[in-house]
């Protein structure tokens, strides 16, 4: 008896167990949330935004904040997966009738072809660096949103896509979120990114110890892609509209803007970018105009407090709270004992 | 069997013949120090050997392998490792990492592995986590880690570039000024370090230095260029007392 009860605190006090909890308890809520009609529709939407943003950020996170490149142009991949995703998605409709069937074949085509672009677009342009990198993925953003406005016998043009089927519930939206942002993670964590991440840190000592620096280049980008393109098949079935503009060269701003904000190379610093700014500037809307001052502002002030970004490159870990909530206590007292000496 | 054979190399730079006919073999287990005022051409022949450059003539061969037109990355798979003049880490990664990111060849599993945290992902993480101990222990860096590399004082920074340089398992190091910066009492000690690592992990060495006690007090042989050719080889007693070294470095 006393052997099962050491062996359930240990795992109670497992890591990952708290960590799997945390996860399933933040969607449990939410979902109660929502069935209960807490949540009215307009929350309902901005949360998939936000599971949107948080794919987009986490995987342009790989190429700019592991890899360390000025990536530009992540909305055409995100457009390329959005377009790919809706029209098998109307295709597809009458064959396949489950929702979750029916986003798991759409998402798996687009994650494809996007990553086929991000081949492309990247066996070329990672032999540029720095800003010259920045304008030619930035060019590829604009080039994807030329292709889509004119390929109107494929994409309907300028008008829009329609009638796409709408069935990106938040239930589907969460858990393909939580695979990615775990996938990413466990792919950063193993020698494939240190790699890449010691690449960042320095191309010339990494070549030096024998990383082949342009396959692990390559690998980085055309993940970013990939996940990219899912986002993109999760953004084409909320609205069940699509219209190139969605996808313009601001996107990849914002997109960049969390990331950076984030930190560069943390995935739960690009989570909390995500809520804050999809959930920002819709508060702000009280404010007219001066929102966008505001929402500038704001983003001025951390790059100047914090320019690692919020996070830096440290991840926020729930099992270490206890630990550091300990030591903060322990400061305070010390502080304070100081003080009053 | 020599480790490492040169015949014949050269580089041009446009109108200037950066290192001109320069032949060296280094043996097995051997310690050969390439000495040289500055700017007479011994980093352009360090990075010739490490395939930074491609050399306008002359063979290269490692083992037995030539390695003239190969990648950086494939000559370490060939058995050659390098540090650098101005050292560079990985400075934001921690001192573990470090050496597991030069071990990254030596470990074998892809990408699914890690994405499933497969038996052979755990297996091989747990071997490279011990493996690193191990190094990190030969160098006396094993308290620090968990630490950043960039953290690290400097003295402790150039033991870890060569922990680094060894972790890819090489046949023959190439260390460009390891004694640069450190002071007498550093330098006492990196000598130690040296000699330690050329027996415990039965490897040839290639160093550049400028620091004359470091370079007679462990070098086996020693080759002495001046604008990029050899003026002298030979034992570091017999290179001390020739004339055209002391006519290089002293003028006339």
């Amino acid at each position: 008896m006393k052997l099962k009860l050491t062996q359930l605190k240990n795992t109670l006090l497992d890591p990952r167990f708290i960590n799997y909890t945390i996860i399933v308890t933040i969607f449990l809520t939410m979902f109660l949330l929502i069935q209960t009609n807490a949540v009215n529709r307009y929350i309902y939407n901005l949360l998939i935004m936000v599971l949107i943003m948080i794919v987009m950020s986490t995987s342009l996170n790989i190429a700019t904040g592991f890899l360390g490149e000025l990536v530009l142009g992540h909305a055409g991949f995100m457009g390329i997966g959005a377009y790919t995703a809706a029209i098998l998605g109307i295709a597809l409709r009458p064959y396949i009738a489950t929702d979750l069937l029916l986003f798991g074949a759409s998402a798996t085509g687009a994650m494809i072809l996007a990553g086929i672009a991000g081949l492309l677009v990247g066996t070329p342009a990672l032999r540029l660096r720095g800003d010259y990198l920045g304008i030619m993925t930035l060019g590829f953003g604009e080039i994807v949103r030329n292709l889509i406005t004119n390929l109107s016998s494929i994409t309907n043009g300028a008008q829009g896509l329609s009638g796409i089927p709408r069935i990106m519930t938040f239930s589907i939206a969460f858990w393909t979120t939580v695979m990615i942002v775990t996938i990413i993670f466990l792919f950063m964590n193993s020698r494939h990114g240190r790699a890449i991440l010691s690449i960042r840190e320095d191309e010339i000592a990494s070549e030096s110890v024998g990383i082949n620096i342009t396959r692990y280049k390559l690998l980085a980008f055309v993940l970013a892609s990939m996940f990219a393109g899912i986002g993109g098949a999760m953004f084409a079935f909320k609205d069940g509209f699509l219209a190139p503009n969605s996808f313009n060269f601001l996107k990849s701003v914002e997109i960049f803007v969390i990331v950076v904000l984030g930190g560069m190379g943390s995935l739960s610093g690009s989570i909390i970018s995500s809520i804050v700014l999809v959930f920002l500037p819709e508060y702000l809307r009280d404010f007219n105009q001066y929102r966008y001052l505001l929402y500038s502002s704001v983003l001025i002030i951390i790059m100047l407090y914090r320019p690692q970004g919020l996070m830096g490159t440290k991840e926020f870990d729930f099992t270490k709270i206890k630990a550091k909530l300990t030591t903060l206590v322990t400061t305070i007292k010390k502080r304070l004992k100081k003080g009053r000496e | 069997m020599a480790v490492l054979e040169v015949k014949h190399l050269s580089i041009q730079f446009g109108g200037l013949r950066a290192v001109d006919d320069f032949n060296l073999e280094v043996d097995h287990n051997e310690l050969v120090g390439l000495i040289g005022p500055n700017g007479a051409g011994k980093t352009t022949i360090f990075n010739l050997l490490t395939g930074v450059y491609l050399p306008t003539e002359g063979s290269i061969h490692l083992n037995n392998v030539s390695t003239v037109g190969k990648r950086p990355s494939d000559i370490v798979l060939l058995g050659s490792s390098r540090t650098f003049q101005n050292i560079r880490l990985f400075k934001n990664m921690t001192v573990q990492d470090n050496i597991k990111v030069a071990y990254h060849n030596r470990m074998d599993y892809n990408i699914f592995s890690s994405i499933f945290k497969t038996k052979k992902y755990k297996i091989e993480e747990a071997r490279a986590n011990e493996i690193a101990r191990e190094l990190l222990e030969v160098f006396d860096l094993l308290e620090f880690e968990q630490h950043l590399a960039k953290n690290l004082p400097y003295g402790k920074q150039r033991k870890l570039e060569i922990a680094r340089a060894l972790a890819t398992n090489p046949q023959i190091l190439l260390l460009d000024e390891p004694a640069a910066g450190m002071n007498p009492q550093e330098t006492e000690e990196l000598m130690a370090t040296i000699k330690l690592i050329k027996n415990q992990f039965n490897v040839s060495i290639l160093l550049i230095e400028h620091d004359m006690k470091l370079v007679m007090g462990i070098c086996e042989r020693i080759v002495v260029i001046d604008y990029g050719k050899i003026i002298a080889k030979g034992q570091p007693k017999a290179i001390r007392e020739n004339k055209n070294v002391i006519k290089a470095y002293l003028g006339e």
